[in-house]
């Protein structure tokens, strides 16, 4: 494992109920979006399971168990009606909670810019792809729908204002 | 000598004339059934009981009787005399005559004489679906009530949709008409039927929304678009309802105690958060996130109806269906839920215009008409003031109310016995309206005359922990968020934790049904609402608490004001419940559910159990954080 990555580890490791405790009270202040109407422990269960991964990622080396995973939200979050500017902003505010947690490690200076590069390196390819998947969803669904969009067409087309319409 | 030709048409005549002859009806299914009778033609029938000769009853399972020719058996039923053509046509209506049913002449035996009389036989192919759908005798008489009802509707769309390719001016006005329809159906069950020009007279006066009167209102066009999305996806709702009551009739059917759409709007919700991308894709390429002034309140409903029919399949339905059958627990208690949603939160009430800047809060609400669209699911505008006009623009939250099929007058059925259906549909509703959840009033229905004073404080911190909203506010300071925000507060200070409240189950009803209502639980999004309503179900049923509110026998209240005072103390600055607290909840709680589940079985018993696990998990999970936040603090 690369040193940085091997820290970053161990920092995840060392502060991981600290950090997720700070994510989930910031994930509850995003507002207006879907993360300020749920409850604490559902943001618990579902940002351990992210640092799992990140950990995961960090310790394997595993950059396609990452994909696999955004790609899997992107689903989930699209079907949700999440937008993807507030899982961006998600994405953010989890990202900061864990710069966080690596400066007030006390980490030489050196070795700070190394792990933060680290974080944003993986933050990087997360939120990037999510928004390839999640746009890729949307496309999908909307080509799906041209049948409709014929059949409402015609219907706008063809059909005549109401006798007291003057439109 | 007379042609063939000639022999054909002088046996027809000859059949026409003793057809005539004919004024005897033998009933043997739905119309054997004098309240049947009265429901189709209004009218009472001399009779005597009789036998069919030759002839086989077959009823299938979860359906209605139906007779087949069939030497050597006889069908016991009625004769019916003095049948007149009029008579005749209805009952022909009424049996799909030539469609599903055909109407021939038997042999009938009554006493000591065999007549001649009219009886319907079944076609086998024609039945096949309606078997399959469950059409039971009540289906049938309302499909025949509907199809009258169709008439009508069909003559008031020609005045407003000139369009009319896939008898879509029916469906359109169907959907812009569904409450006064399905009022219709349930007035005529229970008048016994009346006469078709008060269908006529109550269609003709029902109105079809506009929207002509938004062209001058340059204030509510800024709120449109939402207002008119919110129409649409109400509108596609009530599409696939329909479509799931139609399509699994016997398997979305409750006990008349019950909200008759429960099942069906569960159905029609998890349908629609499963497919949630494809409906928005959808909506947003018809254009129905926005309003232009060429568009009319009935293109909105097109569109909703083409989505629905584009998106709805049978299989889907099935698969619906096979994970309800899955996971229901019917229980004792009758449960029911009012949910509230603003995206200002718990600052709707009171917000002064344009504070909200999606729905300036529900200010115009009505103009939209959209307690009409919503009414399946009870959809109101609720200011925390009294419901006086449904014309009444005003500022608060939309309200949900499972089972409230009548706004005005206080007319409401519990939604259901069933944790886990209530449960599911508040949390698919939050998922599908998109609009930020607020608040959740859970109400059990309850014997009032025996409640007890239950002062243990530590019980009441136990279900706040359960459904209250524990989190940081702007400070970072731990708040339980319902109480310290005074959500659940009167403007004289009381606290409405639970209230005492009575609603009649039908609009006529005289008597008055029950429930406890609480009102501190938050609605939230991704959630589990079954550890609180079980909770509350236990505690309810072992503890019978007085209600906080609305006991006029609970002359000292002295406990109930420290117990709201403690609460408020507590909600400021929440402080970890001690472990005997939470075990003596979870025993209380537990005491109650097992009362249930003596009175329902053991399956019950199983999921009741899984259930107290949940909450003693969630209790402790939950009071453990608060634990941690003082620790950290070190406040």
């Amino acid at each position: 494992m690369p040193k940085a990555d091997d820290k970053l580890f161990a920092l995840l490791d060392a502060y991981y109920d600290d950090t997720v405790g700070r994510i989930c009270n910031r994930l509850q202040k995003l507002s207006p979006s879907h993360y300020e109407n749920i409850d604490f422990e559902r943001h618990q269960e579902r940002e351990e399971e992210f640092l799992d991964l990140l950990k995961k990622v960090l310790s394997e080396q595993d950059w396609d168990a990452l994909r696999t995973y955004v790609e899997n939200l992107a689903e989930k979050r699209s079907n949700e009606g999440y937008s993807l500017k507030e899982v961006q902003q998600a994405f953010d505010a989890i990202e900061d909670e864990i710069w966080e947690t690596i400066k007030k490690s006390g980490q030489t200076k050196n070795d700070l810019i190394a792990i933060l590069r680290t974080c944003r390196n993986l933050f990087n390819v997360a939120r990037n792809e999510f928004s390839r998947a999640f746009l890729d969803k949307q496309i999908t669904h909307q080509n799906k729908m041209n049948t409709l969009k014929e059949r409402f067409y015609l219907y706008r087309h063809d059909r005549k204002n109401l006798p007291d319409d003057d439109s | 000598m007379s042609t063939p030709l000639e022999n054909i048409k002088t046996s027809i005549r000859a059949k026409d004339a003793e057809n005539k002859k004919i004024d005897k009806l033998f009933v043997y299914g739905s119309l054997n059934n004098n309240y049947h009778l009265q429901l189709l033609t209004g009218k009472e029938f001399s009779s005597e009981n009789a036998v069919l000769l030759n002839h086989r009853r077959i009823h299938p399972h979860n359906s209605f009787p139906f007779a087949l020719p069939w030497r050597g058996y006889t069908i016991q039923g009625r004769l019916l005399y003095n049948i007149t053509p009029d008579i005749i046509e209805t009952f022909d209506a009424y049996e799909n005559e030539g469609e599903l049913y055909e109407r021939r002449i038997g042999n009938v035996r009554a006493g000591d004489n065999v007549y001649k009389a009219y009886i319907y036989i079944g076609i086998i192919k024609a039945i096949k679906p309606y078997v399959k759908k469950g059409f039971e005798e009540r289906d049938r008489i309302e499909e025949f009530v509907e199809k009258n009802v169709d008439r009508y509707l069909e003559q008031k769309a020609e005045y407003f949709l000139t369009y009319n390719r896939e008898a879509l001016a029916v469906k359109v006005t169907r959907e812009l008409l569904t409450e006064e329809v399905h009022s219709l159906v349930r007035q005529y069950f229970k008048d016994y039927g009346f006469p078709s020009f008060i269908i006529k007279h109550e269609i003709e006066k029902a109105s079809i929304p506009r929207l002509n009167w938004l062209r001058n209102e340059s204030k509510a066009q800024a709120y449109a678009d939402n207002y008119l999305l919110l129409a649409t996806h109400f509108m596609i709702f009530n599409q696939l309802e329909e479509k799931f009551r139609n399509d699994f009739r016997y398997y979305v059917k409750v006990a008349d105690a019950y909200y008759v759409h429960t099942l069906s709007t569960l159905m029609s919700l998890k349908f629609l958060v499963d497919n949630h991308q494809e409906v928005e894709s959808a909506l947003r390429l018809l254009g129905m996130d926005h309003w232009e002034p060429q568009m009319q309140y009935t293109d909105y409903a097109v569109a909703a109806i083409f989505i629905a029919e584009e998106l709805y399949s049978r299989q889907k339905g099935d698969e619906i269906l096979s994970w309800i059958k899955e996971n229901r627990h019917i229980g004792e208690t009758p449960l029911g839920a009012e949910l509230e949603f603003s995206n200002k939160g718990y600052k709707a009430i009171g917000a002064r215009e344009g504070e909200d800047e999606t729905f300036d809060n529900f200010y115009y609400f009505y103009d939209f008409d959209l307690m009409r669209r919503g009414w399946k699911l009870g959809a109101h505008v609720d200011d925390h003031g009294f419901i006086t006009s449904s014309r009444m623009r005003t500022r608060g939250f939309m309200e949900l109310a499972f089972g409230r099929y009548k706004l005005l007058g206080d007319v409401s059925k519990p939604a259901t016995q069933d944790p886990w259906v209530l449960s599911q549909i508040l949390d698919l509703a939050v998922r599908y309206l998109d609009i930020r959840p607020h608040s959740m009033h859970l109400s059990l229905g309850v014997d009032k005359q025996s409640f007890n004073r239950v002062e243990e404080l530590e019980h009441y911190l136990c279900l706040l922990i359960l459904g209250g909203d524990l989190r940081e506010d702007k400070s970072n300071t731990l708040r339980e968020m319902r109480i310290f925000n005074k959500e659940i507060m009167t403007e004289d200070g009381k606290m409405i934790f639970s209230r005492l409240n009575r609603h009649h189950k039908n609009p006529d009803e005289r008597t008055w049904s029950f429930v406890v209502e609480y009102q501190f639980p938050r609605l939230f999004y991704d959630y589990d609402y079954q550890p609180i309503m079980m909770a509350l179900k236990g505690f309810q049923k072992q503890a019978n608490p007085y209600p906080f509110s609305g006991c006029k026998e609970l002359t000292d209240r002295t406990f109930i004001n420290e117990l709201e005072d403690s609460l408020k103390n507590w909600a400021s600055a929440p402080r970890p419940v001690s472990d005997s607290g939470i075990n003596n909840f979870i025993r209380v709680v537990e005491q109650g559910l097992d009362k249930e589940a003596s009175e329902i079985g053991p399956e019950y018993g199983k999921y009741a159990l899984r259930i107290l696990g949940r909450i003693e998990e969630r209790l402790k999970r939950r009071n453990k954080r608060i634990e941690k936040y003082y620790a950290k603090s070190g406040r």
